[in-house]
């Protein structure tokens, strides 16, 4: 090499002649700028960031609780809140209408009707539903609610029993959420261990692993995923039920991960500055941790991120089945059980909702881990 | 003289804009290739040789572009036309310069592994020049390719023309690339680095195989290469290339003898000497290639340059001079006073 | 070539084995037997049990041998009678159940891969060439939502909008009149006009996936250097484009069959329960409900050996369409 002694490995010739080494800003800079630069990822980054709030101040920000009903506001149809009394001059202040209700004496079902001339005012900050905060601190803050303690807004409407929508998939995204995130917490330490040993050791383990992920990817998840839950014991808790099916659907799901770390092991074997480091002396962890890891960090950060939205919506389908979270415990997924009778739909569609923050909390997600895969490549 | 002109570069620029600057890795080349002669283009990676070798058939991909400057293509004498086509002025990708390509100026490149499609035979890529610009059947296609494997030495044409280019080693890759770059029966072949991924004996077979070619068909050869050895060994003609700009130009022999820019002197410096003592080091040039997208002031060499004069080279931008008959220079040092200002007049 | 089919031939036994032991696994793993739910069903029915009939069942059962025996009874049953065991729920033979339903899942899940191929492969090409244009950013959006929505959220929706706004309840393959009708010419035309709302909605998923994955590797491949070579043939731009980068960037498409056929199968699961299709799901989902885990066991293990078989099939076709792999040279990534 001492002829042209910088001369990089052949590339095309835009790389080659012209493109190559972007300066000397670092790769942590440069990741950060392309990734601001993709308007996509950081919209779906704020929206995420959002969903985080909700999930971590549920309580805070629901304006009742999940579980407080009321057998005269079944299927109660959303309330839309109004800004500023304009019907009698300018008068400012947050209120909503109060519903007419009519019960059919049949069919026992409440038709609701807008009651113009009733107003409930709306504030911020009230009084309302008592709660524990985190389950600790007991509290009975909203922020949001009717100004009248005694009286529930529906800004989402109500399911079948009354209660509110809006608390309800607020609380959901709490679990939902957390679930997609502990899922995915546990499938990172199985595709990253499983994957980077496949990678690195390659040869005979590589194939077994290897056969292993073919094998469950083969198989159709959703039976699978079926058949497992349906195998949680039905007299277990909420939260022993809640933490077998992050298992089960980690279990399945920590493949692509794997394949992916794999996939960035082989290459980098390959890399000089890893027998640089081999050669060095260092040992086989300390190669993987702070040689190779550090190198790839990005890409795993995306695949993660690509990841949470198929345990979300994993868990919404389980659950939505019946096979899944089990009530009390209030998820999408569990909320989407409401929408199984078409009657339901029909006389009540917003409790459809449910599945509109699946499938927003999914896109963004989506959003944000493909621009962090785009970014983590600055020299593509 | 002008007569054997086949493709004249006059001032290329072609330009990539990136998010962050406008990288000009082809500034102002001003290149000519004669009818039966090698024109060598010499340079360090990153100097702009490949993006100028790829802006004569406008193949430069994105983001890159050609923005100015004429690249004229003579019609052959047979031919009714006698005014050159511009080829700088086409539509990129149009189907002007589509003619162009692969039936007048045809071209092979550095990688013949990633440069051939893998899934198709080699046969089907041969052909396949010959089926868009003469319209021949697949069988007549065939048979050309095997006469054209025939041609470039590949033994046993009948059986290669049917394998898959990962059956092939990477000579016989290279081998096929010129087998199709010769379809046509171009008039100019540009061969970028052809033989920077081969190994030195198989290297040796592909510039003799290149050099018979070019003395048998008559064609204009436009060389790029790294490799002071290969320029050595094929050019008829060398420029040297650096940040976009040809530094200087000549015969071979001349620029070997007597180089007259003090790049292309470290270049030739740097060529391991076996004559030399044992011990000798080998010479770098000092320091790199500067990034790309660095706006330097004056000679675009002078940060690097063991005779950079303060005051002069970092501030004057020099202009080619003319110290011989064929030979041209870009330096500051080697300006004398008349010799700027009659080239000033001209500009 | 034929080494090739023999060792994928053969690599598929074990992966036929492990579905099998999970489909066991899915058997066993309630506490308790299905003869227990059986007894517990019966008792609360307030019917007596004798301890008779339970040894009796038991005894049918090999309910008390190990486990390993268990399962070498149940599955030599399939292999060499096509005995799947009893349906608890149903009492009658699992064989007698599963195959309509099985047959119809199956035909939606290939009809409904070919649709996504057919809508996919063009839109994906156009997205990748054409990319950062309008169209592009359409698309990947489109392709996004489609992505992102769950299967079952779009027949919920479909089934809303049919029933409030055509005052139409959705549901069912064959129409009531052709129920027990033999097949022909209008059974199958009335099935097609059934099964298109299904199929467009069970494909939305993997049609978004598959115009993602094909964008994805097309733009990897136009950067190719074999592209710039065709380029300087002087080859029409879209004609090089289809016979090389297109032609490249399939190979990874094709292999996608093998993923998507589990997607598929599981997607249409999940709408045929909304939307009441007599295919697999609904029972399966029932099965799972009520532990009558032979039938639930059965449709796995056939849900998964069938998605093993497509996995091969598209790993030969995969073999036919590319030269490397079917000439025994596999590029390391």
């Amino acid at each position: 090499m001492g002829l042209f002694p910088d001369r990089p490995l052949p590339r095309d010739a835009a790389a080659d002649d012209a493109g190559g080494s972007p300066g000397d800003v670092s790769q942590r800079v440069l990741i950060r700028r392309r990734f601001t630069r993709n308007r996509l990822a950081v919209f779906g980054a704020l929206i995420l960031c959002g969903f985080v709030l909700v999930s971590v101040f549920s309580e805070f920000l629901s304006p009742s609780t999940p579980y407080a009903y009321d057998a005269d506001r079944t299927h109660a149809p959303p309330q839309r809140l109004h800004f500023v009394d304009t019907s009698d001059g300018f008068d400012p202040g947050m209120y909503v209408y109060d519903y007419r209700v009519e019960r059919d004496e049949e069919t026992y079902a409440n038709t609701y009707e807008v009651d113009e001339s009733t107003k409930v005012p709306v504030g911020l900050f009230v009084q309302g539903q008592e709660y524990e905060m985190w389950g600790l601190i007991p509290m009975d803050r909203h922020l949001i609610g009717a100004k009248d303690p005694d009286t529930e807004v529906y800004f989402l409407g109500a399911d079948r029993n009354g209660r509110d929508m809006a608390s309800r998939i607020i609380h959901g995204t709490r679990v939902s959420m957390s679930i997609g995130l502990a899922g995915v917490a546990l499938s990172f330490v199985l595709g990253v261990v499983l994957g980077g040993v496949s990678g690195y050791f390659g040869g005979r383990t590589d194939n077994y692993i290897q056969r292993l992920i073919e094998f469950l990817m083969s198989i159709p998840t959703i039976p699978l995923w079926m058949g497992l839950s349906a195998a949680v014991p039905s007299d277990w808790g909420a939260i022993q039920t809640y933490f077998a099916i992050t298992v089960i659907l980690s279990l399945i799901g920590w493949t692509d991960l794997a394949r992916v770390v794999r996939g960035r092991f082989l290459s980098l074997r390959q890399e000089d500055f890893v027998t640089a480091a081999r050669l060095d002396g260092c040992g086989t962890g300390r190669v993987i941790g702070r040689h190779m890891l550090p190198s790839f960090t990005s890409h795993i950060i995306a695949s993660l991120t690509l990841a949470v939205p198929f345990m979300i919506l994993a868990e919404t389908s389980l659950s939505f089945l019946g096979l899944g979270l089990q009530q009390p415990v209030v998820s999408w997924g569990v909320l989407l059980q409401e929408a199984q009778n078409i009657h339901s739909i029909a006389n009540a569609p917003w409790v459809l909702l449910p599945g509109v923050a699946v499938t927003i909390a999914v896109l963004v997600l989506n959003f944000v881990g493909d621009g962090i895969r785009d970014a983590a490549d600055p020299y593509k | 003289m002008t007569d054997d002109v086949v493709l004249d570069i006059r001032d290329l620029r072609t330009h990539f804009r990136t998010d962050d600057a406008v990288i000009r890795a082809v500034d102002g080349v001003d290149l000519t290739v004669r009818r039966g002669r090698t024109l060598c283009v010499v340079g360090e990676s990153g100097c702009g040789k490949s993006a100028m070798a790829r802006s004569v058939l406008r193949l430069v991909d994105p983001p890159g572009e050609v923005v100015g400057g004429r690249v004229l293509l003579y019609p052959p004498d047979d031919s009714p036309d006698t005014e050159p086509a511009d080829l700088a002025a086409l539509r990129p990708n149009g189907k002007e310069i589509r003619s162009v390509r692969g039936r007048d100026v045809a071209m092979i490149f550095q990688e013949p592994m990633s440069s051939l499609s893998l899934v198709h035979t080699v046969g089907n890529q041969i052909g396949e020049s010959l089926r868009v610009h003469t319209g021949i059947s697949r069988k007549e296609a065939r048979a050309r390719s095997v006469e054209l494997l025939e041609r470039v030495r590949v033994p046993g044409p009948e059986r290669v023309v049917d394998s898959y280019p990962f059956q092939l080693s990477g000579g016989m890759r290279q081998r096929v690339m010129i087998a199709m770059a010769l379809a046509c029966d171009p008039r100019v072949l540009i061969a970028d680095e052809p033989t920077t991924a081969l190994d030195v004996t198989t290297q040796a077979q592909i510039l003799d195989l290149l050099a018979d070619l070019r003395r048998n068909i008559g064609m204009g050869v436009l060389f790029i290469t790294h490799d002071m050895g290969v320029v050595a060994e094929i050019a008829d003609e060398v420029a040297v290339m650096y940040l976009g700009t040809v530094v200087e130009q000549g015969p071979v022999d001349e620029i070997f003898h007597d180089p007259r820019h003090p790049y292309t002197r470290a270049l030739l410096e740097a060529v391991p000497n076996f004559g030399a003592a044992d011990r000798a080091r080998l010479t770098t040039i000092q320091g790199s290639v500067p990034a790309p997208g660095t706006e330097l002031p004056g000679c675009v060499f002078h940060p690097r340059c063991p005779e950079a004069v303060e005051g002069l080279c970092d501030t004057t931008t020099p202009r080619t001079t003319v110290p011989a008959p064929e030979r041209k220079v870009r330096c500051l040092l080697r300006e004398d006073t008349a010799d700027r200002e009659e080239t000033a007049d001209v500009r | 070539m034929r080494r090739y089919v023999t060792r994928r031939v053969l690599y598929m036994i074990p992966t036929l084995f492990a579905i099998s032991l999970v489909a066991f696994l899915i058997i066993q793993l309630p506490p308790g037997n299905f003869l227990t739910a059986y007894i517990a069903q019966l008792s609360a029915q307030g019917q007596g049990v004798d301890g008779a009939q339970i040894r009796a069942l038991e005894e049918r059962y090999g309910l008390n041998d190990p486990v390993v025996v268990q399962y070498w009874r149940w599955i030599s049953g399939i292999v060499f009678h096509g005995d799947f065991g009893q349906s608890f729920e149903h009492r009658r033979e699992v064989s007698d159940l599963i195959w309509d339903r099985i047959g119809l899942t199956l035909a939606l899940a290939v009809t409904t891969l070919i649709l996504s191929w057919l809508i996919a492969f063009p839109i994906g090409v156009y997205s990748a060439v054409r990319q950062y244009s309008a169209g592009d950013y359409v698309v990947t959006f489109i392709g996004f939502v489609g992505l992102a929505t769950p299967n079952f959220m779009l027949a919920l929706l479909f089934a809303w909008v049919s029933f409030r706004y055509f005052g139409q309840s959705v549901g069912g393959i064959v129409s009531q009149e052709y129920t027990d009708a033999a097949w022909n010419l209008g059974k199958v035309m009335d099935v097609v006009s059934n099964l298109w709302i299904p199929v467009l909605i069970i494909g939305t998923a993997g049609t978004a996936a598959l115009i993602r994955v094909l964008r994805a590797n097309l733009l990897d491949e136009l950067r190719k250097p074999y592209v710039t070579t065709a380029r300087a043939k002087g080859l029409p731009e879209w004609r090089l484009i289809l016979k090389y980068p297109v032609r490249m960037s399939l190979s990874p498409f094709i292999s996608t069959i093998g993923w998507i056929l589990p997607t598929l199968v599981g997607g249409e699961v999940m709408v045929s329960i909304v939307l009441s299709l007599e295919t697999t799901g609904p029972l399966l989902v029932n099965a799972l409900q009520s532990q009558d885990m032979y039938l639930a066991g059965s449709f796995i293990l056939v849900l998964g050996s069938l998605t093993v078989v497509g996995t091969l099939l598209s790993d030969l076709l995969l073999a036919w369409w590319d030269p490397r792999i079917r000439h025994q040279h596999v590029e390391r990534v």
